[in-house]
């Protein structure tokens, strides 16, 4: 009998044992359904974030020239984007610098999602605001880095007439793609940032992730590519009011491949130019006499920015991410360079010579840096664009610069590529300053392709 | 197979039409007489059509029972044990003689060329794939369960012993399998270990046997020549193809041979001749034969003591593998021991403990993957026998350049590097198993089990200081100074432990009712059952680590550190680790069958499974699955009159079996990782939302007849079946600006359907006995649902059966289908490969890759076999018997692979086509291989690559293996040949299909054993 109620209590036990609860439990520990600001946070954390995905604007705005060896050894994509044909892609699948912005500003919408359904306790309001701020800086960023390959150059007299972005604003898989207006996209771009620069602390954790004075010198960079100068300028004031310092290349050890650390106090955002396409590759890609002869003898830059390849051409080695990669964040040198410009533009000539002059002291060797000086404004402002131009370099931002710039007289410029001895142009406020949606998105949503 | 006609009754007449398979030339009927035990002195509609070369038989005579009595099989479910002649479903059966046949360490690889339906692929090297039924599921786990001792078998397979094993049951169809739920989709594999058996006195066996297996053949994948290679380098050098790279000073990448000579000022033009000629008489694979490879040599011993009495039984074993591999330092041991014991201590009850234990030990020598792909003219060593050095990461004037500056050797030196390997992980597996029955009254039996599955690996690769690895890694974190050189990862040895854990608890508890009255028979069961499995893993990284005192040094890992030389800033990689899973499983089944006069039996069953599916409603959690059958023993009844046909009886069983994805879940997920530079806490959107998540299922239609001549001249049995799967999971496109590509879920249906035939004949019975086996099968799949049209055609050429992903599955064609573009020779004038563009012969790649559709295609067909089996013949006098099994696989095609140029600048790996290409035109006649044009032209390879003129039909047949053992009293001495060689292959390249790419073929082996009872 005994054995009779061991088997009829082993029955009642495993029957009662198991309750719906047994198999709730989570398969894979490190599977989550995002829920709390700790999974945002690691949401935000993913380094998808950390790129800006325009290396199509690097390979066709960078000031480079190629050898005719470079050139035939590289891919097509690379060689078609470097000369601006019309067809860049031949087909290519994917186009990171489409796929993998939407990516990002996917996990942005995830992440927003989820904190709107968080209901913050006092001891999270902080965290929360934080992360909602950073949620909206990167999907701000990303709508900003696509404006500014895929739709043409911001123009107030056109705005309506011209189509923008898909404005992809929640994680939700049957929304339709479509594309706003310029208006509207540049509207979210401004409206996004404006609300995380409210939200955002004035430290960032880490320079990777976003804070205030980020969120400034991303207004301040949009505002300047929409030639809005007086909020441009006062943006990029407010980025300097919390995060001025800047190195002195006096401390730099140029004898290291690399001089430039990573995460430098200048750095207010550090973020990485992707994809890095081969053709920038040090030893590929020469900078042009035109442009290294800009640098003075005593300026550290020629130094530190550049070195000579084996064929005795000059190769960039200048990046803020103290490696091959190429730095796409900000500086407190490129706000205190846009300050100048507003300055310079706005009359305040002593203003403009003043932060150029802040900044070169920090560049010419120790002693030998004669402070710039100038009344006239056009000067001025010429001056402070040659200044840009020669100090942030390899950071994609001279596809912007020529972008806005064509659309003001007297500043239009015919940029050229050189390959071997063939010199390539392109003329200001060329269709080819647009470059093509990828097709296979252009044929799976039925969104109309620029014309280029 | 259009035509098919399902089980017909015609009355009164009775009579049965059962299969007719145009394209087999099957046709199959039989006609009865219908009055039960009347004597006939005819039964008009027996005919029986030419059937494998029988004669049409006209009886007219009144059924006899036949005398023959076979032998009872019974087939194991893992539930149950059923007597052959009382199962509905589908089995095969596979006994321990045959079982034993072959030799082998494992358990699973002995199955190969012996079990219908079961079809071993093999193509991508490592475990083989197996499939049952062809498959029946496109993403989600397609492996068979395997159920050992009733209960599924969580380890890993290499630890059984095939020592151990008594008998294999494979389930084809829904009654057989259905009965494990939504682990059945695949097929089951129920193997049984040895009992001891009752009043059997103890018996003591001994075996033991050893194998020796060839070197493998490592010139048998077409490598470009040497000479052909030395040449292309010189072109490229001269091109200006590796400029940037010879100029560079911050990485100094690496520059193969070729151009580091061409590029020596020092040497003058005639000296630089002599040296490049010198490497073109030499191949790397005549070193790599020579130093990285050995024969194998696989030892096995095994002792067993079974026996018992009335009331205990017992069975203990021991067995001992050893195995040296055919790759230097690489080896294998294994150590197995299983008791098992039965009690009937009261009459009513019954209790069975058994415990299995195994250890194991892998070495794995990973130096031969760093040089495997070196270029084909290296040399390891020179004529002295002196180990040379290869150039690695790093050019080698660079590396030669290290000790000078304070820091360690760089060198690789492959040669050396043999020496220094010492990678080892262990296999520990603990199975615990336990019933204890209790008969309450007759036929009433409940039963309690309990399964409890250990199994650690740990794993150890040390890298000393010796090493490349090593070196290179302290190098790299080490900074020149003026004072010398500062390390910042400490000197010593790198040593990565690892650790996975995994525990299986299984419970169940069964009630049977078993009840013989009269004419009927019926069989009862049902129960539930509970299973955990958790998997835990660790992984742990120490550096500086002294293998003398066990001590590693501590390391920063907070700091980013410049390498050198590149410059690059980067972490101290921590490589920590820990990984956990868990699988939850709560099932409710029931089965039953009933039979009358042994003639009709009657068969069904039903079963809820229930698993930690994460995020799924709990309504959508269970899955329901079920299945009936119906078996008809004709030669049991009376009126029987086929004489010269003693057995025969048909069935038909219909039924769901399931499959499921714990991997894929219903809701937004996240995956927590760790950045490795920097000791981040990460997450990656795993999934989008999928509401309507559920499990796969699979539908099935068996028919079947199992039938025997007199005197088993001729037996055999023929199963068609019909598979129906739906809501199976696949992945869908998402345009990019969502933000994700593609999403999983259940999108796709697909069809199946297909024959098996096994049949013995024993043509010579007496003293000199000769027996055939012929097993056959032929299976098909079609996809009839997959909602998703790629944007690109690109993932239609991906061989879905070889990747297993990136492939997209087209409706109306089976589940792994050749396609390619369409061949229109090389262009005359450039030898460029040419397909068309609206009908005319193109090398516009770009626009034939975006013009093309499915339509524009070539549709060569399946991937996979749709006929495959074997025949195997038995010749055997007195104690000596021979056999040999030829195997075959038909009706499917492959892609070959031939010059790619863009693999061959960029990393000189390369096919031996290349010394065919187009060279002058004219030559487009005699060749298809392209011309090598520089620079590359894009999508040019890809687009050879896939053309029609390189796929190819995959058909062959096989000797399998030989077979010779003689019996001297208790005494058996076998001799074991393995992997033969084909016999016939359809394609005419030599290519073995079963080893198309990148693997070698598995080197002839023979072995020689003894098996002795006492």
């Amino acid at each position: 009998m005994k054995i009779q109620i061991i088997f009829i209590l082993a029955f009642g036990l495993l029957v009662t044992s198991c309750d719906d609860q047994w198999l709730e439990e989570k398969r894979d520990i490190s599977l989550t359904v995002p829920s709390t600001v700790d999974d945002v946070r690691a949401i935000l954390n993913n380094s998808l974030l950390r790129y800006d995905n325009v290396g199509l604007a690097e390979l066709s705005g960078g000031e480079y020239e190629l050898t005719d060896e470079t050139y035939n050894s590289n891919e097509p994509m690379e060689r078609n984007g470097f000369l601006w044909k019309k067809d860049i892609y031949e087909g290519a699948n994917p186009i990171v610098d489409w796929d993998n912005t939407y990516k990002q500003v996917l996990q942005c919408n995830i992440a927003l999602e989820t904190l709107t359904d968080i209901q913050p306790g006092n001891a999270e309001q902080k965290t929360w605001n934080i992360l909602y701020g950073e949620a909206l800086f990167f999907r701000a960023k990303a709508f900003f880095n696509v404006a500014q390959l895929f739709t043409v150059p911001y123009d107030p007299l056109t705005l309506d007439q011209n189509e923008g972005i898909p404005l992809r604003l929640s994680a939700d898989v049957n929304e339709k793609t479509t594309r706003a207006s310029l208006r509207a996209t540049y509207d979210q771009i401004v409206r996004d940032l404006t609300v995380a620069s409210a939200m955002l602390d004035y430290q960032p954790l880490d320079l990777r992730q976003t804070s205030k004075p980020a969120a400034y010198a991303a207004l301040a960079r949009c505002y300047l590519v929409m030639r809005e100068y007086e909020k441009a300028g006062n943006y990029a004031d407010s980025s300097l009011q919390i995060s001025n310092k800047l190195i002195d290349f006096n401390q730099l050890n140029p004898a290291l491949n690399y001089p430039i650390t990573p995460y430098n106090q200048e750095v207010i955002l550090s973020t990485t130019l992707f994809p890095l396409y081969w053709i920038y590759s040090k030893n590929n890609a020469v900078i042009p006499t035109s442009l290294y002869d800009l640098y003075d003898e005593s300026d550290l830059r020629k130094m530190v920015y550049f070195f000579k390849n084996a064929a005795g051409t000059m190769g960039f080695r200048g990046s803020y991410l103290g490696s091959s990669m190429f730095f796409q964040g900000s500086t407190t040198s490129e706000m205190l360079l846009i300050r100048a410009e507003y300055a310079a533009r706005s009359g305040r000539i002593q203003d403009a010579i003043d932060d150029v002059n802040r900044l070169l002291e920090k560049r010419y060797l120790s002693g030998l840096f004669s402070p710039l000086a100038s009344s006239d404004q056009t000067e001025a402002l010429s001056l402070v664009l040659t200044e840009r131009r020669k100090e942030l370099i390899a950071r994609g931002l001279h596809w912007q610069d020529l972008r806005r710039l064509n659309l003001e007289p007297g500043h239009e410029q015919t940029f050229s590529h050189t390959v071997g001895s063939v010199t390539y142009t392109l003329p200001p406020n060329d269709p080819r300053y647009v470059l093509p949606l990828p097709a296979y998105i252009v044929q799976a949503t039925g969104i109309s392709q620029n014309e280029r | 197979m259009n035509n098919f006609y399902s089980i017909e009754h015609y009355c009164p007449n009775f009579w049965l039409k059962i299969l007719k398979i145009s394209g087999m030339s099957i046709v199959f009927s039989i006609g009865i007489q219908p009055f039960a035990g009347a004597r006939v002195s005819r039964v008009p509609y027996t005919c029986f059509t030419p059937v494998f070369g029988m004669p049409i038989l006209d009886t007219t005579k009144t059924s006899l029972k036949d005398t023959i009595q076979l032998q009872e099989v019974t087939v194991s479910t893992g539930y149950q044990t059923i007597p052959k002649e009382r199962a509905t479903g589908s089995f095969v059966h596979i006994d321990s003689a045959l079982f034993n046949r072959a030799v082998s360490t494992d358990v699973i690889s002995r199955l190969k060329g012996i079990a219908t339906s079961l079809l071993f692929d093999e193509r991508a090297g490592g475990t083989p794939k197996l499939s049952i039924r062809g498959r029946s599921t496109i993403f989600a786990n397609a492996d068979p369960l395997i159920v050992v001792d009733n209960f599924p078998y969580e380890g890993d397979l290499s630890s059984l012993n095939p020592n151990d094993v008594a008998d294999v049951s494979i389930l084809r169809d829904a009654a057989a399998a259905s009965i494990w739920g939504v682990r059945a989709g695949n097929g089951v594999i129920v193997i049984n270990t040895k009992k001891g058996r009752r009043n059997q006195p103890m018996q003591l066996t001994f075996n033991s046997n050893l194998t020796v297996g060839a070197k493998p053949d490592l010139f048998y994948q077409p490598q470009i020549i040497p000479a052909d290679l030395v040449d292309v380098e010189q072109f490229l050098y001269k091109q200006g193809y590796y400029n940037s790279a010879l100029t560079n000073t911050t990485s100094y990448p690496v520059i193969n041979p070729v151009a580091e000579i061409l590029d020596n000022a020092g040497l003058s033009e005639s000296e630089k001749q002599i040296q490049l000629d010198a490497l073109k008489q030499h191949d790397l694979r005549n070193d790599l034969g020579k130093y990285f490879y050995q024969p194998s040599f696989k030892q096995q011993y095994d002792l067993s003591m079974r026996g018992g009495s009335d009331k205990q039984q017992y069975s203990l074993n021991a067995g001992f593998d050893k195995n040296q591999s055919a790759v230097v330092g690489n080896g294998y041991d294994r150590f197995t021991l299983s008791a098992q014991q039965s009690l009937q201590p009261i009459p009513n009850l019954s209790i069975d403990n058994a415990i299995f234990y195994t250890h194991s030990q892998n070495q794995i020598n990973n130096s031969l993957q760093g040089i495997q792909n070196g270029e084909a003219y290296q040399l390891l060593a020179d004529d002295q026998g002196n180990h040379l050095p290869v150039a690695k990461d790093y050019r080698l004037s660079f590396a030669q350049t290290a000790e000078e500056k304070g820091l360690l050797n760089w060198l690789y030196v492959p040669l050396e590097e043999l020496n220094y390997a010492d990678q080892r992980s262990q296999i520990h597996h603990i199975r615990f198993n336990n019933t204890i029955s209790y008969s309450w009254f007759k036929g009433f039996k409940t039963s309690l089990l309990y399964q409890y599955e250990k199994q650690f690996n740990p794993s150890r690769d040390l890298y000393s200081q010796d090493t490349y690895f090593t070196r290179n890694l302290i190098n790299q974190y080490s900074v020149i100074g003026s004072k010398g050189v500062t390390y910042n990862l400490p000197l010593g040895a790198y040593l990565s432990l690892g650790h996975q854990d995994l525990t299986a608890h299984s419970g169940r508890f069964q009630a049977d009712y078993r009840l013989d009255q009269g004419p009927h028979s019926l069989v009862l069961l049902a129960g539930m059952e509970l299973r955990q499995s958790k998997s835990n893993g660790n992984e742990q990284v120490l550096y500086g680590y002294d293998e003398k005192t066990g001590l590693a040094k501590p390391v920063n890992q907070d700091s980013t550190f410049q390498l050198y030389p590149s410059g690059n800033w980067s972490n101290i990689s921590s490589s920590n680790s820990v990984t956990q899973t868990v699988d939850r499983f709560r099932s409710y089944y029931a089965n039953g069958s009933y039979t009358y006069q042994h003639r009709y039996t009657l068969s069904g069953s039903a079963r809820i499974d229930q698993s930690n599916l994460f995020g799924v409603k709990a309504n959508q959690r269970s899955v329901p699955l079920w299945s009936v059958g119906f078996k008809w023993n004709a030669a049991e009844e009376a009126f029987y009159a086929v004489d010269w046909l003693p057995q025969l009886n048909v069935r038909a069983t219909y039924g769901y079996n399931g499959n499921i994805d714990n991997t894929v879940t219903a809701f937004t997920t996240a995956k927590y990782y760790t950045e490795t530079s920097t000791g981040l806490t990460y997450a990656t959107i795993n999934s989008l939302p999928n509401a309507n998540l559920r499990g796969e299922r699979t539908s099935q239609l068996n028919l079947g007849i199992d039938f025997a001549l007199r005197r088993n001249l001729l037996s055999g049995s023929i199963d068609y079946y019909k598979k129906k799967g739906s809501d199976l999971l696949g992945y869908g496109a998402l345009e990019p600006t969502i933000g994700n590509t593609s999403f999983y879920g259940n999108l796709a249906d697909m069809k199946g359907k297909g024959l098996d035939i096994t049949l013995t004949l024993q043509p010579l019975q007496g003293e000199f006995r000769w027996s055939s086996n012929l097993f056959a099968s032929f299976t098909s799949d079609e996809i009839t649902k997959y909602d998703n049209t790629p944007s690109n055609i690109s993932t239609y050429f991906a061989d879905g059966s070889l990747t297993g992903s990136s492939f997209t599955p087209t409706v109306g064609k089976p589940l792994f289908s050749i396609y390619s573009y369409p061949w229109a020779g090389l262009d005359p004038q450039s030898g460029a490969p040419r397909s068309y563009l609206n009908s005319v012969p193109s090398n516009n790649y770009n626009a034939i890759s975006q013009t093309a559709t499915l339509d524009s295609l070539q549709y060569h067909g399946r991937a996979t076999p749709p006929w495959y089996g074997a025949f195997r013949n038995m010749f055997s006098f007195r104690g000596l018997s021979l056999s040999l099994n030829i195997s075959y696989k038909l009706g499917y095609y492959f892609r070959r692979s031939s010059i790619r140029y863009d693999y061959l600048f960029a990393s000189h790996d390369s096919h031996a086509d290349y010394a065919n290409r187009w060279k002058k035109p004219g030559d487009e006649s005699i060749t298809n291989v392209p011309a090598m044009i520089y620079p590359l032209v894009s999508a040019s390879d890809q687009f050879y690559s896939n053309s029609s003129i390189l796929v190819e039909k995959a058909d062959h047949i096989r000797l399998q293996d030989i077979q010779v053992s003689y019996q001297y009293r208790h005494i058996q001495f076998y001799v074991y040949a393995n992997n033969l060689g084909i016999l016939w292959r359809a394609n005419k390249h030599g290519i073995d299909p079963d080893y198309a790419t990148d693997v070698l073929p598995e080197p002839f082996s023979i072995s020689a054993g003894v098996t002795a009872h006492f």
